[in-house]
Protein backbone atom coordinates (compact mmCIF):
# COMPACT_ATOMS: atom_id res chain seq x y z
CA UNK A 1 0.00 0.00 0.00
CA UNK A 2 1.49 3.36 -1.07
CA UNK A 3 1.76 6.28 1.39
CA UNK A 4 -0.89 8.18 -0.64
CA UNK A 5 -3.32 5.26 -0.41
CA UNK A 6 -2.74 5.03 3.35
CA UNK A 7 -3.49 8.75 3.70
CA UNK A 8 -6.71 8.53 1.68
CA UNK A 9 -7.84 5.47 3.65
CA UNK A 10 -7.24 7.41 6.88
CA UNK A 11 -9.23 10.36 5.48
CA UNK A 12 -12.14 8.10 4.53
CA UNK A 13 -12.48 6.84 8.11
CA UNK A 14 -14.44 10.11 8.57
CA UNK A 15 -17.33 8.48 6.69
CA UNK A 16 -19.91 6.85 8.97
CA UNK A 17 -20.98 3.23 8.66
CA UNK A 18 -22.48 1.63 6.58
CA UNK A 19 -21.35 4.06 3.86
CA UNK A 20 -17.68 3.56 4.79
CA UNK A 21 -17.79 -0.20 4.23
CA UNK A 22 -19.72 0.31 1.02
CA UNK A 23 -17.70 3.11 -0.60
CA UNK A 24 -14.26 3.52 1.02
CA UNK A 25 -12.39 0.97 -1.17
CA UNK A 26 -13.94 2.29 -4.35
CA UNK A 27 -13.37 5.94 -3.40
CA UNK A 28 -9.72 5.22 -2.53
CA UNK A 29 -9.23 3.63 -5.94
CA UNK A 30 -10.85 6.62 -7.67
CA UNK A 31 -8.81 9.15 -5.65
CA UNK A 32 -5.58 7.31 -6.53
CA UNK A 33 -6.50 7.22 -10.21
CA UNK A 34 -7.34 10.93 -10.23
CA UNK A 35 -4.21 11.96 -8.31
CA UNK A 36 -1.69 9.73 -10.11
CA UNK A 37 -3.09 10.04 -13.66
CA UNK A 38 -0.41 12.57 -14.68
CA UNK A 39 2.34 11.62 -12.22
CA UNK A 40 2.44 7.98 -10.97
CA UNK A 41 5.23 8.85 -8.51
CA UNK A 42 2.83 11.16 -6.64
CA UNK A 43 1.60 7.99 -4.85
CA UNK A 44 4.89 7.87 -2.94
CA UNK A 45 4.86 11.38 -1.46
CA UNK A 46 1.44 12.95 -2.11
CA UNK A 47 -1.35 13.58 0.40
CA UNK A 48 -5.04 14.54 0.18
CA UNK A 49 -5.56 18.22 -0.66
CA UNK A 50 -7.57 20.60 1.51
CA UNK A 51 -10.36 20.48 -1.11
CA UNK A 52 -10.44 16.67 -0.86
CA UNK A 53 -10.62 16.89 2.92
CA UNK A 54 -13.49 19.41 2.78
CA UNK A 55 -15.25 17.29 0.16
CA UNK A 56 -15.07 14.15 2.34
CA UNK A 57 -16.07 16.15 5.44
CA UNK A 58 -19.16 17.44 3.61
CA UNK A 59 -20.12 13.94 2.45
CA UNK A 60 -19.57 12.58 5.99
CA UNK A 61 -21.80 15.31 7.46
CA UNK A 62 -24.56 14.65 4.89
CA UNK A 63 -24.43 10.91 5.62
CA UNK A 64 -24.55 11.52 9.38
CA UNK A 65 -27.68 13.61 8.85
CA UNK A 66 -29.54 10.94 6.92
CA UNK A 67 -28.66 11.48 3.24
CA UNK A 68 -29.80 8.61 0.98
CA UNK A 69 -27.69 5.54 1.74
CA UNK A 70 -27.18 6.55 5.40
CA UNK A 71 -28.01 4.31 8.36
CA UNK A 72 -31.34 4.20 10.19
CA UNK A 73 -29.64 5.98 13.10
CA UNK A 74 -28.32 8.75 10.84
CA UNK A 75 -31.81 9.22 9.37
CA UNK A 76 -33.14 9.67 12.94
CA UNK A 77 -30.37 12.23 13.62
CA UNK A 78 -31.30 14.11 10.44
CA UNK A 79 -34.93 14.10 11.51
CA UNK A 80 -33.95 15.55 14.90
CA UNK A 81 -32.02 18.35 13.18
CA UNK A 82 -35.01 19.03 10.94
CA UNK A 83 -37.44 19.19 13.89
CA UNK A 84 -35.12 21.58 15.78
CA UNK A 85 -34.81 23.72 12.64
CA UNK A 86 -38.55 23.85 11.93
CA UNK A 87 -39.78 24.37 15.52
CA UNK A 88 -36.94 26.78 16.30
CA UNK A 89 -37.35 28.91 13.19
CA UNK A 90 -41.12 29.07 13.76
CA UNK A 91 -40.39 30.42 17.28
CA UNK A 92 -37.90 32.92 15.83
CA UNK A 93 -40.38 33.95 13.11
CA UNK A 94 -42.96 34.64 15.79
CA UNK A 95 -40.47 36.88 17.62
CA UNK A 96 -39.56 38.56 14.33
CA UNK A 97 -43.24 39.30 13.55
CA UNK A 98 -43.65 40.80 17.01
CA UNK A 99 -40.56 42.96 16.39
CA UNK A 100 -41.83 44.10 12.99
CA UNK A 101 -45.23 45.05 14.42
CA UNK A 102 -43.61 46.90 17.36
CA UNK A 103 -41.36 48.87 14.98
CA UNK A 104 -44.32 49.71 12.72
CA UNK A 105 -46.40 50.83 15.73
CA UNK A 106 -43.53 52.92 17.11
CA UNK A 107 -43.20 54.78 13.79
CA UNK A 108 -46.96 55.23 13.45
CA UNK A 109 -47.27 53.25 10.20
CA UNK A 110 -49.60 50.62 11.61
CA UNK A 111 -53.19 51.21 10.44
CA UNK A 112 -55.78 51.88 13.19
CA UNK A 113 -53.06 52.13 15.88
CA UNK A 114 -51.80 55.45 17.18
CA UNK A 115 -48.06 55.79 17.61
CA UNK A 116 -47.02 55.81 21.29
CA UNK A 117 -45.78 59.09 22.71
CA UNK A 118 -42.03 58.61 23.14
CA UNK A 119 -41.27 62.28 23.53
CA UNK A 120 -40.24 63.06 19.96
CA UNK A 121 -39.73 61.33 16.62
CA UNK A 122 -38.18 57.87 17.03
CA UNK A 123 -34.83 57.57 15.27
CA UNK A 124 -34.21 55.47 12.17
CA UNK A 125 -30.73 54.44 11.08
CA UNK A 126 -28.96 51.77 9.02
CA UNK A 127 -29.03 49.40 12.00
CA UNK A 128 -32.84 49.61 12.14
CA UNK A 129 -33.10 48.93 8.41
CA UNK A 130 -30.85 45.85 8.71
CA UNK A 131 -32.90 44.66 11.67
CA UNK A 132 -36.16 44.91 9.68
CA UNK A 133 -34.64 43.03 6.72
CA UNK A 134 -33.34 40.27 9.00
CA UNK A 135 -36.76 39.94 10.66
CA UNK A 136 -38.53 39.64 7.30
CA UNK A 137 -35.96 37.03 6.21
CA UNK A 138 -36.52 35.13 9.47
CA UNK A 139 -40.24 34.79 8.67
CA UNK A 140 -39.40 33.65 5.11
CA UNK A 141 -36.89 31.17 6.57
CA UNK A 142 -39.56 29.57 8.78
CA UNK A 143 -41.86 29.14 5.75
CA UNK A 144 -38.99 27.58 3.74
CA UNK A 145 -38.10 25.25 6.65
CA UNK A 146 -41.69 24.06 7.05
CA UNK A 147 -41.98 23.42 3.32
CA UNK A 148 -38.58 21.66 3.18
CA UNK A 149 -37.28 23.95 0.44
CA UNK A 150 -33.65 23.93 -0.70
CA UNK A 151 -33.50 27.68 -0.01
CA UNK A 152 -33.67 26.96 3.75
CA UNK A 153 -29.95 26.32 4.18
CA UNK A 154 -28.50 29.41 2.45
CA UNK A 155 -31.23 31.58 3.97
CA UNK A 156 -30.40 30.26 7.46
CA UNK A 157 -26.76 31.24 6.95
CA UNK A 158 -27.79 34.75 5.86
CA UNK A 159 -30.11 35.19 8.88
CA UNK A 160 -27.43 33.79 11.21
CA UNK A 161 -24.92 36.34 9.91
CA UNK A 162 -27.58 39.09 10.05
CA UNK A 163 -28.35 38.24 13.69
CA UNK A 164 -24.88 37.60 15.02
CA UNK A 165 -22.61 40.10 13.29
CA UNK A 166 -24.41 43.29 14.43
CA UNK A 167 -24.77 41.82 17.92
CA UNK A 168 -21.10 40.89 18.24
CA UNK A 169 -19.99 44.25 16.82
CA UNK A 170 -22.27 46.44 18.92
CA UNK A 171 -22.90 44.56 22.17
CA UNK A 172 -20.86 45.72 25.11
CA UNK A 173 -22.48 43.56 27.77
CA UNK A 174 -21.47 39.88 27.43
CA UNK A 175 -24.80 38.78 28.95
CA UNK A 176 -26.63 39.93 25.82
CA UNK A 177 -24.46 37.66 23.71
CA UNK A 178 -26.00 34.71 25.57
CA UNK A 179 -29.33 35.56 23.91
CA UNK A 180 -27.65 35.35 20.49
CA UNK A 181 -26.37 31.88 21.45
CA UNK A 182 -29.99 30.76 21.95
CA UNK A 183 -31.00 32.19 18.58
CA UNK A 184 -28.03 30.52 16.87
CA UNK A 185 -29.12 26.95 17.75
CA UNK A 186 -32.20 26.69 15.45
CA UNK A 187 -30.42 28.73 12.77
CA UNK A 188 -27.43 26.36 12.72
CA UNK A 189 -29.88 23.42 12.62
CA UNK A 190 -31.63 25.05 9.64
CA UNK A 191 -28.26 25.57 7.92
CA UNK A 192 -27.51 21.86 8.32
CA UNK A 193 -31.09 20.69 7.70
CA UNK A 194 -31.25 17.79 5.26
CA UNK A 195 -33.71 18.42 2.43
CA UNK A 196 -36.99 16.59 2.75
CA UNK A 197 -40.68 16.57 2.15
CA UNK A 198 -42.77 19.48 3.49
CA UNK A 199 -43.89 19.16 7.10
CA UNK A 200 -47.61 18.53 7.26
CA UNK A 201 -48.07 21.44 9.61
CA UNK A 202 -50.05 24.49 8.53
CA UNK A 203 -48.19 27.74 8.15
CA UNK A 204 -50.58 29.50 10.54
CA UNK A 205 -48.44 28.06 13.35
CA UNK A 206 -46.00 30.94 12.79
CA UNK A 207 -48.18 33.80 14.07
CA UNK A 208 -49.98 31.69 16.75
CA UNK A 209 -47.70 32.59 19.68
CA UNK A 210 -47.77 36.23 18.60
CA UNK A 211 -51.57 36.35 18.30
CA UNK A 212 -51.88 34.57 21.66
CA UNK A 213 -49.58 37.10 23.37
CA UNK A 214 -51.33 40.09 21.84
CA UNK A 215 -54.78 38.66 22.69
CA UNK A 216 -53.83 38.00 26.31
CA UNK A 217 -52.32 41.48 26.57
CA UNK A 218 -55.40 43.09 25.01
CA UNK A 219 -58.02 41.13 26.95
CA UNK A 220 -56.41 41.08 30.41
CA UNK A 221 -58.43 43.06 32.95
CA UNK A 222 -56.45 45.98 34.34
CA UNK A 223 -52.80 45.73 35.32
CA UNK A 224 -51.66 42.09 35.80
CA UNK A 225 -49.94 41.03 39.01
CA UNK A 226 -46.19 41.66 38.96
CA UNK A 227 -45.25 38.00 39.17
CA UNK A 228 -46.87 37.37 35.75
CA UNK A 229 -44.56 39.84 34.01
CA UNK A 230 -41.98 37.11 33.49
CA UNK A 231 -44.55 35.06 31.58
CA UNK A 232 -44.72 37.79 28.91
CA UNK A 233 -41.01 37.31 28.20
CA UNK A 234 -40.73 35.41 24.83
CA UNK A 235 -37.75 33.37 26.07
CA UNK A 236 -39.70 32.26 29.15
CA UNK A 237 -42.64 31.36 26.88
CA UNK A 238 -40.31 29.38 24.56
CA UNK A 239 -38.81 27.47 27.51
CA UNK A 240 -42.24 26.72 29.04
CA UNK A 241 -43.56 25.56 25.65
CA UNK A 242 -40.67 23.07 25.35
CA UNK A 243 -41.41 21.85 28.88
CA UNK A 244 -45.08 21.29 27.96
CA UNK A 245 -44.12 19.63 24.65
CA UNK A 246 -41.66 17.37 26.50
CA UNK A 247 -44.29 16.36 29.07
CA UNK A 248 -46.85 15.61 26.34
CA UNK A 249 -44.32 13.52 24.39
CA UNK A 250 -43.31 11.50 27.45
CA UNK A 251 -46.88 10.93 28.66
CA UNK A 252 -48.26 9.88 25.29
CA UNK A 253 -47.86 6.24 24.33
CA UNK A 254 -45.81 6.42 21.16
CA UNK A 255 -44.56 3.43 19.21
CA UNK A 256 -41.48 5.21 17.92
CA UNK A 257 -39.42 7.44 20.20
CA UNK A 258 -36.23 9.33 19.51
CA UNK A 259 -36.09 12.34 17.16
CA UNK A 260 -39.02 14.28 18.69
CA UNK A 261 -37.73 13.82 22.26
CA UNK A 262 -34.18 14.75 21.23
CA UNK A 263 -35.44 17.84 19.36
CA UNK A 264 -37.34 19.02 22.45
CA UNK A 265 -34.20 18.44 24.55
CA UNK A 266 -32.07 20.52 22.16
CA UNK A 267 -34.64 23.34 22.06
CA UNK A 268 -34.96 23.33 25.88
CA UNK A 269 -31.17 23.37 26.19
CA UNK A 270 -31.01 26.23 23.70
CA UNK A 271 -33.15 28.43 25.94
CA UNK A 272 -30.75 28.14 28.88
CA UNK A 273 -28.20 30.81 27.77
CA UNK A 274 -30.97 33.37 27.12
CA UNK A 275 -32.63 32.53 30.45
CA UNK A 276 -29.26 32.88 32.22
CA UNK A 277 -28.86 36.33 30.68
CA UNK A 278 -32.03 37.37 32.52
CA UNK A 279 -31.06 36.14 36.00
CA UNK A 280 -29.49 39.47 37.07
CA UNK A 281 -32.74 41.39 36.33
CA UNK A 282 -34.42 42.14 39.64
CA UNK A 283 -37.29 44.45 38.67
CA UNK A 284 -39.99 43.55 39.52
CA UNK A 285 -38.73 41.23 42.29
CA UNK A 286 -40.88 38.27 41.20
CA UNK A 287 -39.52 38.41 37.63
CA UNK A 288 -36.22 36.74 38.63
CA UNK A 289 -38.11 34.01 40.49
CA UNK A 290 -40.17 33.16 37.40
CA UNK A 291 -37.01 33.09 35.26
CA UNK A 292 -35.14 30.83 37.70
CA UNK A 293 -38.12 28.44 37.98
CA UNK A 294 -38.38 28.36 34.18
CA UNK A 295 -34.64 27.64 33.95
CA UNK A 296 -35.12 24.67 36.28
CA UNK A 297 -38.07 23.43 34.18
CA UNK A 298 -36.05 23.77 30.95
CA UNK A 299 -33.06 21.97 32.50
CA UNK A 300 -35.25 19.10 33.72
CA UNK A 301 -36.97 18.90 30.32
CA UNK A 302 -33.63 18.79 28.51
CA UNK A 303 -32.28 16.11 30.87
CA UNK A 304 -35.32 13.81 30.79
CA UNK A 305 -36.30 14.09 27.10
CA UNK A 306 -32.62 14.04 26.12
CA UNK A 307 -32.02 10.78 28.01
CA UNK A 308 -35.15 9.14 26.54
CA UNK A 309 -34.35 10.40 23.02
CA UNK A 310 -30.67 9.41 23.11
CA UNK A 311 -31.47 5.92 24.37
CA UNK A 312 -34.05 5.45 21.60
CA UNK A 313 -31.74 6.73 18.83
CA UNK A 314 -28.76 4.70 20.09
CA UNK A 315 -30.91 1.57 20.02
CA UNK A 316 -31.48 2.02 16.27
CA UNK A 317 -29.39 -0.23 14.02
CA UNK A 318 -26.51 1.04 11.87
CA UNK A 319 -27.94 -0.66 8.78
CA UNK A 320 -28.95 1.32 5.66
CA UNK A 321 -32.36 2.94 5.98
CA UNK A 322 -35.07 1.42 3.81
CA UNK A 323 -36.21 4.08 1.38
CA UNK B 1 -41.62 8.92 -9.75
CA UNK B 2 -39.73 12.02 -8.62
CA UNK B 3 -40.37 14.71 -11.27
CA UNK B 4 -38.05 17.38 -9.89
CA UNK B 5 -35.37 18.61 -12.33
CA UNK B 6 -32.05 16.80 -11.92
CA UNK B 7 -29.10 18.72 -10.51
CA UNK B 8 -26.23 19.24 -12.94
CA UNK B 9 -23.88 16.66 -11.31
CA UNK B 10 -26.70 14.07 -11.23
CA UNK B 11 -27.59 14.77 -14.86
CA UNK B 12 -23.99 14.34 -16.01
CA UNK B 13 -23.40 11.20 -13.92
CA UNK B 14 -26.49 9.56 -15.46
CA UNK B 15 -25.39 10.74 -18.92
CA UNK B 16 -21.88 9.33 -18.38
CA UNK B 17 -23.35 5.89 -17.70
CA UNK B 18 -25.83 6.00 -20.61
CA UNK B 19 -23.71 4.14 -23.20
CA UNK B 20 -21.84 1.64 -21.01
CA UNK B 21 -20.90 0.82 -17.42
CA UNK B 22 -18.03 2.86 -15.98
CA UNK B 23 -15.99 2.95 -12.77
CA UNK B 24 -15.57 6.05 -10.60
CA UNK B 25 -12.60 7.57 -12.44
CA UNK B 26 -14.25 6.70 -15.78
CA UNK B 27 -17.36 8.65 -14.75
CA UNK B 28 -15.30 11.69 -13.69
CA UNK B 29 -13.39 11.68 -16.99
CA UNK B 30 -16.57 11.19 -19.04
CA UNK B 31 -18.39 14.03 -17.24
CA UNK B 32 -15.46 16.32 -17.95
CA UNK B 33 -15.59 15.32 -21.62
CA UNK B 34 -19.38 15.59 -21.93
CA UNK B 35 -19.42 19.05 -20.40
CA UNK B 36 -16.52 20.28 -22.51
CA UNK B 37 -14.33 20.60 -19.42
CA UNK B 38 -16.84 22.86 -17.65
CA UNK B 39 -17.85 20.36 -14.92
CA UNK B 40 -15.15 18.64 -12.87
CA UNK B 41 -16.69 16.32 -10.30
CA UNK B 42 -14.92 15.99 -6.96
CA UNK B 43 -14.64 12.36 -5.82
CA UNK B 44 -16.71 13.04 -2.69
CA UNK B 45 -19.41 14.74 -4.78
CA UNK B 46 -19.44 11.81 -7.24
CA UNK B 47 -19.93 9.23 -4.48
CA UNK B 48 -22.57 11.38 -2.78
CA UNK B 49 -24.48 11.40 -6.08
CA UNK B 50 -23.83 7.68 -6.73
CA UNK B 51 -24.96 6.80 -3.20
CA UNK B 52 -28.25 8.60 -3.79
CA UNK B 53 -28.75 7.20 -7.30
CA UNK B 54 -28.10 3.63 -6.07
CA UNK B 55 -30.59 4.16 -3.20
CA UNK B 56 -33.14 5.46 -5.75
CA UNK B 57 -32.39 2.43 -7.99
CA UNK B 58 -31.43 4.64 -10.93
CA UNK B 59 -27.89 3.25 -10.95
CA UNK B 60 -26.76 -0.27 -10.04
CA UNK B 61 -23.47 -2.08 -9.50
CA UNK B 62 -22.53 -3.83 -12.76
CA UNK B 63 -19.35 -5.75 -11.82
CA UNK B 64 -16.19 -5.63 -9.75
CA UNK B 65 -12.65 -6.01 -11.12
CA UNK B 66 -9.30 -6.12 -9.36
CA UNK B 67 -6.62 -3.75 -10.71
CA UNK B 68 -3.14 -3.65 -9.13
CA UNK B 69 -4.51 -5.41 -6.07
CA UNK B 70 -7.31 -2.88 -5.59
CA UNK B 71 -11.04 -3.29 -6.17
CA UNK B 72 -12.59 -1.33 -9.03
CA UNK B 73 -16.40 -1.17 -9.24
CA UNK B 74 -18.32 -0.52 -12.43
CA UNK B 75 -21.77 1.07 -12.34
CA UNK B 76 -24.53 0.93 -14.94
CA UNK B 77 -27.71 2.86 -15.65
CA UNK B 78 -30.94 1.03 -14.73
CA UNK B 79 -34.23 1.36 -16.63
CA UNK B 80 -35.43 3.85 -13.99
CA UNK B 81 -32.24 5.86 -14.48
CA UNK B 82 -32.67 5.89 -18.26
CA UNK B 83 -36.27 7.10 -17.84
CA UNK B 84 -35.17 9.87 -15.46
CA UNK B 85 -32.46 10.98 -17.90
CA UNK B 86 -34.89 10.95 -20.85
CA UNK B 87 -37.46 12.94 -18.82
CA UNK B 88 -34.79 15.52 -17.95
CA UNK B 89 -33.71 15.75 -21.59
CA UNK B 90 -37.31 16.26 -22.70
CA UNK B 91 -37.72 19.01 -20.08
CA UNK B 92 -34.55 20.77 -21.19
CA UNK B 93 -35.51 20.43 -24.90
CA UNK B 94 -38.98 21.90 -24.24
CA UNK B 95 -37.42 24.84 -22.40
CA UNK B 96 -34.85 25.36 -25.15
CA UNK B 97 -37.53 25.26 -27.90
CA UNK B 98 -39.70 27.78 -26.08
CA UNK B 99 -36.83 30.20 -25.53
CA UNK B 100 -35.53 29.74 -29.09
CA UNK B 101 -39.00 30.66 -30.41
CA UNK B 102 -38.93 33.81 -28.30
CA UNK B 103 -35.46 34.73 -29.53
CA UNK B 104 -36.61 34.30 -33.15
CA UNK B 105 -39.11 37.13 -32.70
CA UNK B 106 -37.19 40.33 -33.22
CA UNK B 107 -38.54 43.32 -31.31
CA UNK B 108 -40.15 45.90 -33.59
Amino acid sequence: MSPLEQRYRRLLTWLPEPARSRWADDMTETYLQVETADDPEYAEFGSPSLTDRLDVARLALRLRLGAPGASVRAVATGRTVRLVAVAGTVALASLALLGLLSTAALHGVLPLVDAPDVGGTPGWGPGDAVSVVVRVLTVVLAVCAIRGLAATRPLAVVVLIGQLVPAVVSVIRPLELLFQLTIAVPLVAAALMPPGRPMHRPLWLIPVPLVASVSVAALRPGEPPEWTWGLFDPVVQWALLTAVAGAVLLLRRRRVRGPAELAVAVLALATLPALASRWPYDTPPEYATVVVLTTLAATATAAVTGTVGLRAVRALPMVPADR
Amino acid sequence: MDVRPLTEPTFFVLAALADRPRHGYGVIAEVQGLSGGRVTLRVGTLYGVLDRLVAEERVALDREEVHAGRLRRYYRLTDAGRLALEAELARQETNARAVRARLAVRPA
